[in-house]
């Protein structure tokens, strides 16, 4: 079964995509701050993580620039899924290597299971 | 383009940016112009009467280069003055936008989870935590507007800031009474203390209530597991103090500078998932500047908050 590490604070998201995602047969591992999700990326090694970025104790761009600097999970395939849509935020993201940056308000539930599908090559 | 004879009104063209007329670029150009005008036919004059005295020619060139250069200065300083607002206006619009996207997301999923046909399929036992999403968001999305309305209104002067003498010990047991539900649900008590003496205070009332409301619902939702609020009136000189204390989680040390302004919501606050817009003690704290009121707190992360404020007493 493969592994999705979610970090994201709000309760609702983790709830509804953290369930569509199990449904679709992924195992979905959720933490709820910045340095949790770091900690549970280095220990899970997961197949993909989900990163949001308004995140409690490290932001979401450090998380994924710790990421990159780890060499262990460095390789790690990271969607950034947040509702901030400055070109700042956006750049800096993929210049430390997010897969894809998805702002939440512009999909659908449907839509970023599907992204996220596609991201870990299942159909 | 389309000439509109209003254009040549200045001062309504001024009230629009709503700034002051001396800071307005339409009224200081027009300025500008006439002072190019009268400085034209005055320096004509001179001109013809001391033509062969260079040095006031001169004199006469330096002091219209002069007034020039100071009225471009401000000119330039009040359109920065416009910019630096609309930079600020669309700052404001931006995290506001941010601020409903977040809820609206979460209805927008859950709705969507609710529908999917995996979902449907299951087992819906589940089916209430959705629900309780969709109202939750809905409740925040609401708290969001109303909170924005009552900036919007309060900076336009549109919310009944007229100033009566009133009790505030009776404003205070109204509020409380409003949160009686949640207090008893939640199996917590408010010890409020007021002394029998204490002068009637001369603020804006429904103003003082929207104080109260944000300071009392406050104590309460971020008392977390705590079951005790207190409530203390007392008169200080020619004041009235009140004061609240709970024993909830705190302000953490490095947040507190920030807790005034507005979408400021401390780290524990977002962590420990209490429902917010950040607008609260913003609100709070408008109020109380415009209304000659003060606010202080002392707070410690983990042990509990004391917010005190004072109005102006009147027996």
């Amino acid at each position: 079964m493969k592994k999705i590490l979610f970090i994201e604070d709000e309760a609702a998201i983790q709830k509804t995509l953290g369930e569509s995602l199990r449904n679709k047969g992924y195992d979905v591992q959720a933490a709820l701050d910045g340095e949790d999700g770091l900690r549970l990326a280095k220990s899970g090694k997961p197949d993909l993580i989900l990163l949001d970025l308004i995140l409690p104790k490290l932001h979401g761009l450090d998380v994924l620039e710790r990421i990159r600097k780890d060499k262990d999970i460095k390789e790690t395939p990271v969607i950034i899924l947040t509702n901030l849509e400055n070109v700042g935020e956006v750049e800096r993201a993929l210049e430390l290597g997010a897969t894809t940056y998805l702002v939440k308000a512009n999909y659908s539930l449907e839509d970023v299971v599907a992204k996220v599908k596609k991201a870990m090559g299942d159909r | 383009m389309a000439f509109n004879l209003s254009q040549i009104n200045i001062f309504a063209q001024c009230r629009k940016y709503k700034i002051p007329l001396w800071q307005c670029p339409q009224f200081l150009f027009t300025i500008m112009g006439l002072f190019i005008m009268v400085a034209s036919v005055v320096f004509y004059a001179i001109g013809e009467r001391y033509i062969f005295d260079p040095r006031m020619v001169a004199l006469v060139v330096i002091l219209v280069a002069m007034m020039l250069l100071v009225i471009a200065f401000i000119i330039t300083h009040s359109f920065e003055n416009l910019a630096e607002a609309n930079r600020m206006k669309t700052e404001f619009v931006n995290i506001v936008s941010h601020q409903l996207r977040a809820p609206l997301t979460n209805l927008r999923w859950a709705t969507q989870f609710l529908l999917s046909k995996e979902f449907q399929d299951s087992d819906q036992a589940e089916k209430t935590d959705y629900f309780d999403i969709i109202r939750e968001n809905g409740n925040r999305m609401e708290g969001l507007i109303d909170d924005l309305l009552t900036i919007t209104r309060l900076k336009d002067g549109k919310l009944d800031s007229k100033k009566a003498s009133f009790v505030l010990e009776d404003l205070v047991k109204e509020v409380i009474n409003e949160h009686k539900h949640f207090l008893e649900a939640n199996n917590m008590k408010v010890e409020f203390s007021s002394p029998e003496d204490l002068p009637n205070v001369f603020a804006s009332y429904p103003l003082t209530k929207i104080v109260l409301e944000n300071l009392i619902g406050n104590a309460i939702h971020y008392s977390q597991g705590s079951k005790k609020i207190e409530i203390i009136l007392k008169c200080q000189k020619d004041r009235v103090v009140f004061t609240i204390k709970d024993k909830g989680m705190g302000i953490p040390k490095e947040d507190q500078k920030y807790i005034f302004e507005k979408f400021f919501r401390a780290r524990n606050a977002v962590y420990a998932e209490v429902n917010g817009t950040g607008l609260g003690l913003f609100i709070v704290k408008l109020i109380l500047d415009g209304t000659n009121g003060k606010i202080w707190f002392v707070s410690q992360e983990g042990k509990g908050s004391i917010f005190n404020f004072s109005l102006p007493a009147r027996s």
